[in-house]
């Protein structure tokens, strides 16, 4: 509509106008068979006064976020266990909030490799915390943030604090893998572009799904050994475990650090010492692992500590480790340092001081990377220069206890 | 998963340092790798579960040393479920506490498996004694 003709008399004739069409057209919809239907809530009263729906000088929209890049990544608020939590997406580029998705208990965040859409695995039930249980994997469109598919699973979902890599897509896009724990270790698969689950496949005593191909993913095992899993639409699954790779007295932390498209997992210990696990080739490969602390270091208490306290830069094989001087067995209490390492040498390449308390990091795969530095305490993403450490944007109000940041180029 | 900031009373990177004086505190000596809200806070004790809730027949565990008689129990952290979370005496203690693939000693796993009606939601966690360790 125009602004130029706006007075009170116009707009109320404009108003009149509209009111009376919808009116009509709700009754030629609706018809003689709905009239004992119940109220549903959600209609406009039909007692409110004419400010109420007023005709506007300005043409609200619903906007569409902008196309994902590099820089665009996701941060999920688990509330520390609350039944609903929130997902934000956010523009690096701007530190600027595009738009909030609803999740259920302990959703699980997850991104399509080419950033095309994104994604929760959820569970909600039936009278806010109790009732019947309902899982589901929501698939949103990275713009619109409007649902594209909406999957009912079997009510199976590995309840736990968020770990990245207990749900993700596979390389092509097509299907999404999810841990279950109980009633024995199994993994869902999801067939996102037909929008349907698919089975439950089995898998030995192991945790965590990095995907290889389309038909294969990785799993580490309770004995230290890693588990290649293929399978196929009907459930046949093929087992292959290796050696050990680590002592039982090396600690594994939950939340390693997976690049799916150069198949290299960095998987640091309580004590700062990084294993990479190469799986590029479709075999698991051990050959490198490096400590990021000296033994002077180590000796002043330096461990490492926080939520996803490790980041991997994919063209420059570049290792983030978010670490502190701490006491032993408070490996999940943020740390207000991050060492760079280079993953091939082992050799440090820089040691950033953040000043705070950070408990999660990730960094953007663009040649001038960012470094995301989340703190749950503040309720804050960082957004700095992963090379200076000198701060771009900083994004308040994330939520109650945000602690995960996915990233759609890993 | 609750940081230091947001729950002043959750451990430090300085390390546990336990009393054997109060059992709605964080640094209570039983509380040494419990994960989210003290029950103590919630309606129920520091061995039993709210009203309302239902309690998880399943834990994991910790070994505790108590500076009162200068002895390590082992604790079996059971959570009482069906209830949206607490909120209140949000606490996290990592003594011991292993990875997800170390499962019974593993503390952001929602330890409801067995609860009455399938309770799967996380509202509290009791403290109760297995025995010496």
């Amino acid at each position: 509509m125009t602004h130029v003709h706006s007075t009170p008399e116009l707009l109320a004739k404009y108003r009149t106008a509209l009111l009376g069409g919808v009116a009509s057209l709700s009754l030629f919809v609706s018809g003689a068979a709905y009239a004992q239907q119940s109220p549903s809530g959600a209609e406009v009263p039909k007692h409110l006064d004419e400010k109420a729906t007023s005709q506007l000088e300005d043409d609200p929209q619903i906007l569409s976020a902008s196309t994902p890049d590099s820089r665009r990544i996701y941060i999920t608020d688990p509330a520390h266990f609350a039944v609903a939590t929130q997902t934000f997406t956010i523009d690096g580029n701007e530190g600027k909030v595009l738009s909030i998705t609803d999740g259920g208990f302990l959703a699980n965040p997850f991104a399509a490799t080419d950033g095309s859409y994104f994604g929760l695995a959820s569970t909600v039930y039936s009278r806010v915390s109790h009732g019947k249980r309902d899982d589901y994997i929501e698939v949103y469109d990275a713009k619109t943030h409007d649902v594209i598919a909406d999957i009912d699973i079997p009510e199976s979902r590995f309840l736990v604090g968020t770990y990245p890599w207990m749900t993700t897509v596979t390389p092509d896009n097509k299907s999404l893998l999810f841990y279950q724990f109980t009633p024995s270790p199994q993994v869902g698969l999801v067939d996102i572009e037909n929008k349907k689950f698919v089975r439950m496949l089995d898998v030995p005593d192991c945790y965590h799904i990095f995907p290889t191909s389309n038909d294969t993913f990785f799993m580490h095992c309770r004995n230290g050994s890693m588990a290649k899993i293929t399978f196929d639409k009907d459930g046949k699954v093929d087992v292959k475990q290796t050696e050990a790779f680590h002592s039982e007295s090396e600690y594994l932390i939950n939340t390693p650090a997976f690049s799916m498209k150069a198949g290299q997992i960095a998987w640091p210990t309580y004590e700062g010492k990084i294993f990479m696990i190469d799986v590029s080739s479709g075999e698991a490969k051990f050959g490198k692992h490096f400590d990021v602390f000296s033994d002077e270091e180590k000796a002043d208490n330096w461990r490492t500590g926080g939520w996803l306290p490790v980041a991997y830069h994919r063209d420059s094989g570049q290792v983030y480790l978010l670490a502190d001087q701490r006491a032993k067995w408070t490996h999940k209490y943020s740390s207000q340092f991050v060492f760079v390492h280079d993953a091939k040498t082992g050799k440090r390449i820089r040691k950033i001081e953040l000043g705070r308390d950070i408990d999660s990091i990730a960094v953007s795969q663009d040649d001038k990377p960012q470094l995301y530095a989340l703190s749950t305490g503040e309720k804050t993403l960082y957004i700095l220069d992963a090379e200076t450490g000198k701060e771009l944007h900083k994004v308040p109000e994330l939520g109650h206890g945000p602690q995960v940041i996915v990233a759609h180029d890993n | 998963r609750v940081s230091r900031s947001a729950h002043a009373a959750s451990g430090t990177r300085e390390g546990w340092k336990p009393q054997d004086n109060d059992p709605s505190q964080c640094d209570y000596w039983r509380h040494c790798s419990i994960d989210g809200n003290i029950c103590d806070c919630c309606g129920g004790s520091l061995t039993n579960c709210p009203p309302g809730t239902k309690l998880s027949p399943s834990s994991w565990v910790a070994s505790c040393y108590n500076p009162g008689d200068k002895q390590s129990y082992l604790i079996a952290y059971r959570d009482c479920c069906g209830k949206n979370v607490c909120g209140r005496c949000g606490c996290l203690n990592t003594e011991g506490e292993l990875p997800v693939y170390r499962p019974e000693f593993a503390n952001d796993i929602i330890w409801c498996f067995g609860a009455e009606d399938d309770a799967m939601t996380y509202h509290c966690t009791i403290s109760p004694i297995v025995g010496k360790a």
